[in-house]
């Protein structure tokens, strides 16, 4: 989706529509929002709230599902964005699973409306779901899981795992947007709206197409599982023994509701099992917080977790590889700080 | 390994979906694998037995009176040339465990003290002063040695070297790198990748070895068969010798024939004549197409005639050549656990090839013809070829992982020999045969010590390894296997130690494999360089 | 009426994933001369999918068929396909022209008509674009349900539909669908079997269908996003040190990691 040779921006303005409606009042911008049974918004819809309050023009908002006028009201007590004007509801039991084939009719029935000038959804798997075949009926090419609005036309997205971040300029009549929710903080609540709740518009089209849903599997564990954990403690070495291992790390990781990790090291001196290895030869994690006790930082083991987003390393030897990558270091003894640590954050929950 | 890897790199786009703490179950009787890593299925672990002593262990190795014992004197020095964290002193709650046990935690030495230094100019000093008062120094690099070379076996200092860890100098032109000896060998790699150049020696401890331990030990690895050993790309070396002076020819050329070539004497001395403190090393360019194949063969004979295909069709761009046994894979696929392995079917022996060059089109036509045809005389019965660069480094993992799948079980000995090509593997038969006979093997009997002897290497170079995996390292295990594996190997004309070194392990044994004269002539050596026997005694010769 | 699956495989060719992408000097791409290029991973599990629905459903698939649309080069990953099962595949070459999903999901309509497929597996994303949008499109495209990120996929011959389970935000669900159908791969849904030396051989005896854009004429392929510029991420460094623990806590807090 980056194109070697860069088209004129003239050419594609006349093949393709009017040039960007910066301010214009004809503007106006339709987000999806995901709620709940129990008629609560998404986070990450609530994200996409914030992104479309960016863009700057008159927000419509649709739910839909049998607790679709729920959130509704949910959402016009707390509204999120003085931008909210409308809010739309398709209160049918026929879109509690979002799936595609029945939505994207609902969506484009609003969305086809002149005064719309720009569609954003969360990234969630239900916009990933929808955008594209919303794109496909309009014949027009989304911009996905942008991560930053540079103006109304103008976004940055990742590619390439996030190796690389790309600044593209859309100048179809419509911009279909998905958000990447880590990257817009979710509006907050604020006071009520002015927003007029109404039936969303029944598509002419309804999906003949017959998708059942069959059931699901939301299982959360009490300790969640090391290769998708928002937060790890990992113990290496420096810990010394078994005992040490399970008294320090295990309450620390308990404290955060964190996966138990380890390195190589750790498993050969038979700290604990190899299934918690972290590393080239074992599990490569990456998650929001990684904090590594008494772990000196081989390549083998920075292999496994340097894509962590916040990373932690506490370890007696401050000439320790690890504190290299470290994003915070604490020099010290690690019976005296861990166990501090754990206290602390157990009092702050 | 090829999900967890693709994982990696894929991780945003999993996260962004899945929200902490799902648990995804397998579904039954379906075939299809979905991998759960539910905290509740982990499988219960050996009871890892702490390394004991050396001095316990070989109790018939007495520690020399002439080495005097630490005094505070001695620290007051070395807090005088060397800051807080440079200096790791042994205390009542830290052995200082990490630098006195070797990576297969065979070997513990009591050392009280390690020194870090992070110049040249320090490390002089430190041996002076050592060669002074008569003080024993280990010298240590990344630790990763075979040969508990690199640890002490009773106080001796360790001295090591990773920090002093900086690359000094790259030519792009000729590829030359200098360095300092403590450069980790995955780290100088990556740093010439950067230029379009190949570190010319790769082995699997490559994210924790030295630069300069490679070079102290000779170290082979798995692309001796293309680039040559380090005798012959090594092009100077700066070394601080037991008197504390710095003996430096780190701005040698490539041809340059004015005297002895002194720095031969240093590469695989093992830190007994000299510590290398700098590198100069000629690097060749990467290659830009490298192809890796996985074969199943029907016996030796038949790795053997791969061989001599592989050397003649496959000629200059052949980069790698290595052997594995079946049981070898037994073991791999016990610790790679939920790995498939390349091959559906068993063969009694594997072979990796390697081809590496400039060309890929060029490369892949060769590589086809030379499968082709070894297919269809029957040579190869099956194998497969990688097709990205994840199954490649997979494939090679099948290898790369026999020595810690051997460790993972409590222990493993390791014999490192060099045999005639045609008498290579029956070193491994006899050993399991021996083995056998004294009822110490039993791979599902955890009441005998022995898991599993098994046999791979570089058949390319000659070289068999034989690891005899074990639940926990015992006497009676290695009174079984030495003498006898090195009686074996010299009958063979063979060598005791093609590239492990001789270290603590193969200290006695150097008769085997070199003649009196030879070993006469060693010792002068030593004598000469190191009078006082400071530097890492109880090992090499 | 006999039953028979005919299976369409996408598969793209794409920078290798193991490799880290460089951008070039002009900040306008990717760097791509002396890289390596392999099968998309997402596509690669497609593939060995479609092979296995075959393996449980002996006589049901009547063609695995693999199609590629990028630079003549693709016909690597084309025979890599082959050798891992695909019966037939079609090149469409679009030299060195860098296709947007949009453009992407019309070519193969075309494709899944002229192949009459009646079940098309793909990768859910290719790992270069990152857009996880050619199946969704394409299954609008041909009016057609749609299950993406599948984690498992059953075949039910008699009433041919499929059972997919799902990957969703905080677990799966499952949902069933009839044919035809298109389906996006997810990570777990198998793990790719090697190319064996026995398929590599007799993959060179396959047919390869040969087609240029030309040969799309009335598809547009024109790009509807300009790219501006591009960007690497802003890289870690070493970090700072605190003295305390409560110094930790603090920071931690302040980035939101607690």
């Amino acid at each position: 989706m980056f194109p070697a040779f860069c088209r004129s921006s003239a050419a594609l303005r006349v093949k393709y529509g009017t040039s960007v409606l910066a301010n214009s009042r004809l503007a106006s911008t339709l987000v999806f929002l995901e709620s709940s049974k129990d008629g609560k918004i998404a986070q990450s819809s609530m994200s996409a709230l914030t992104a479309a309050a960016q863009l700057g023009f008159p927000i419509a908002a649709l739910l839909a599902g049998s607790s679709a006028s729920k959130a509704a009201e949910e959402l016009k007590k707390t509204g999120g964005s003085a931008l909210l004007q409308q809010i739309y509801v398709a209160n049918n039991e026929a879109y509690d699973h979002y799936f595609a084939e029945n939505v994207t009719p609902l969506a484009l029935e609003l969305l086809k409306e002149p005064e719309y000038t720009h569609f954003v959804v969360a990234s969630s798997a239900v916009g990933k779901s929808i955008l594209p075949r919303m794109g496909a009926l309009l014949d027009f090419q989304p911009i996905c899981d942008i991560t930053k609005i540079v103006d109304s036309a103008t976004f940055v997205r990742p590619i390439y795992a996030g190796n690389a971040l790309a600044t593209v300029k859309c100048l179809q009549d419509k911009k279909l947007i998905s958000i990447r929710a880590s990257s817009f903080p979710a509006a907050a609540a604020s006071e009520a709206t002015n927003a007029a709740i109404s039936e969303a518009p029944q598509s002419s089209q309804v999906s003949e197409l017959t998708v059942k849903w069959e059931g699901e599997n939301l299982v959360k564990s009490a300790r969640p599982d090391l290769g998708s954990a928002s937060k790890v403690i990992s113990g290496g070495r420096g810990l010394k023994n078994k005992e040490t291992f399970d008294n320090l790390v295990t309450p620390l990781a308990d404290s955060l509701g964190a996966a138990i990790g380890a390195t190589r090291a750790a498993v050969d001196s038979g700290f604990c099992d190899n299934s918690l290895q972290i590393g080239q030869t074992g599990k490569v994690v990456a998650p929001d917080l990684y904090i590594g006790l008494g772990i000196s930082g081989a390549i083998q083991h920075l292999a496994g977790m340097k894509d962590s987003k916040v990373i932690v390393a506490i370890n007696n030897d401050q000439e320790a590889p690890i504190f290299q990558v470290a994003d915070y270091g604490l020099v010290g003894d690690l019976n005296e700080i861990v166990p501090e640590l754990t206290e602390k954050l157990s009092q702050n929950k | 390994m090829l999900r967890n890897t693709v994982k990696r790199h894929l991780k945003n786009f999993s996260r962004a979906k899945t929200g902490p703490g799902a648990v995804f179950w397998s579904k039954n009787g379906s075939g299809l694998r979905i991998k759960p890593m539910s905290m509740a299925q982990v499988a219960t672990y050996s009871t890892k037995i702490p390394p004991r002593l050396t001095a316990e262990s070989y109790p018939s190795v007495q520690r020399l009176t002439q080495f005097k014992k630490l005094s505070p004197e001695d620290m007051t020095f070395f807090q005088s040339i060397l800051s807080g964290s440079e200096i790791l002193q042994a205390t009542a709650d830290e052995d200082l465990a990490l630098f006195n046990e070797d990576w297969m935690r065979k070997y513990k030495g009591q050392s009280k003290l390690v020194l870090r230094p992070k110049s040249v100019e320090q490390v002089s000093q430190i041996l002076k002063y050592c060669n002074d008062q008569k003080l024993a120094v280990v010298p240590q690099g990344g630790n990763t040695g075979l040969v508990g070379g690199s640890v002490p076996v009773f106080d001796e200092i360790v001295l090591s070297l990773t920090q002093l860890n900086k690359i000094r100098d790259f030519d792009p032109v000729s590829g030359i790198l200098k360095c300092d000896a403590g450069v980790i060998l995955e780290n100088a790699d990556s740093y010439l990748a950067e230029h379009g150049y190949i570190f010319p020696m790769d082995l699997g401890a490559k994210g924790s070895c030295h630069v300069g331990g490679i070079v102290a030990t000779n170290a082979g690895g798995l692309r001796l068969l293309r680039y040559g050993s380090l005798h012959g790309t090594v092009l100077g070396l700066e070394v601080v010798l037991p008197n504390g002076k710095v003996l430096n020819s780190m701005n040698a050329l490539r041809k340059d024939n004015t005297g002895y070539d002194l720095k031969q004497m240093f590469i695989g001395s093992e830190g007994t004549i000299g510590v290398v403190t700098g590198v100069s090393i000629l690097t060749p360019p990467r290659p830009k197409a490298v192809n890796v194949s996985f074969l199943g063969v029907g016996s030796y004979e038949g790795v053997q005639k791969v061989f001599v295909q592989a050397k003649q069709e496959l000629s200059e761009i052949l980069s790698a050549f290595e052997f594995m046994d079946l049981k070898s894979q037994k073991l791999a696929k016990q610790h790679l656990k939920d790995v498939a392995h390349p091959l559906e079917d068993e063969y009694p022996f594997y072979v990796l090839i390697e081809t590496s060059g400039s060309n890929k089109e060029h490369d892949d036509a060769k590589l086809e013809a030379f499968l082709e045809k070894a297919m269809d005389d029957g040579t190869v019965l099956d194998g497969v070829v990688a097709q990205d660069e994840t199954e490649l480094r997979n494939l090679w993992e099948w290898r790369e992982s026999i020595p810690e799948s051997s460790q993972a079980g409590g222990g493993v000995y390791k014999y490192d020999v060099s045999l005639p090509l045609k008498d290579l593997y029956s070193l491994v038969e006899a050993a399991n045969e021996r083995l056998a006979e004294k009822g110490l093997l039993g791979d599902s009997d955890a009441t005998k010590p022995v898991i599993s002897a098994v046999g791979y290497g570089h058949v390319g170079d000659g070289n068999l390894h034989l690891n005899v995996a074990v639940r926990e390292y015992s006497k009676e295990v290695e009174k079984a296997l030495e003498p006898f594996v090195y009686e074996f190997v010299s009958s063979k004309n063979g060598s005791i130690s093609a590239e492990h070194g001789l270290g603590f392990q193969k200290k006695n044994y150097i008769g085997y494999s070199k003649n009196e004269q030879e070993v006469a002539m060693i010792k002068q050596l030593k004598n000469l360089y190191d009078p006082n026997a400071i530097l890492n005694p109880y090992k090499y010769v | 009426m006999s039953k028979a699956l005919r299976i369409l495989v996408p598969v793209k060719r794409v920078i290798d994933y193991a490799i880290k992408p460089r951008i070039n000097k002009a900040g306008t791409g990717v760097e791509k001369t002396g890289v390596k290029f392999s099968m998309n991973p997402f596509d690669d599990i497609a593939v060995e999918e479609a092979v296995r629905i075959r393996e449980s459903h002996k006589k049901l698939v009547e063609n695995i068929h693999a199609v590629s649309i990028g630079p003549a080069k693709a016909q690597d990953i084309l025979r890599t396909a082959l050798a891992k099962g695909a019966d037939t595949c079609t090149l469409i070459d679009a030299k060195e022209a860098e296709l947007e999903p949009l453009a992407v999901a019309k070519l193969l309509k075309q494709v899944v008509t002229k192949q009459n497929a009646n079940l098309v597996i793909l990768g859910k994303q290719s790992i270069d674009d990152d857009c996880n949008n050619t199946g969704q499109m394409l299954a609008g495209m041909l009016n057609w349900p749609q299950a993406t990120n599948a984690a498992k996929v059953e075949v039910d011959e008699s009433s041919m539909t499929a059972k997919v389970t799902r990957e969703i935000d905080g677990g799966e669900e499952t949902v069933s669908a009839p044919l035809p159908l298109v389906i996006t791969t997810d990570l777990r849904l198998n793990q790719p079997r090697y190319a064996t030396l026995p398929n590599l051989m007799k993959a060179k005896k396959k047919p390869m269908e040969k087609l240029t854009l030309a040969d799309f004429a009335d598809v547009s392929t024109e790009p509807r996003l300009e790219v501006l510029k591009l960007e690497e991420p802003p890289t870690r460094s070493a970090g700072e040190k605190v003295a305390t623990v409560d110094e930790l806590i603090e920071k931690l807090k302040a980035v939101k990691a607690i």
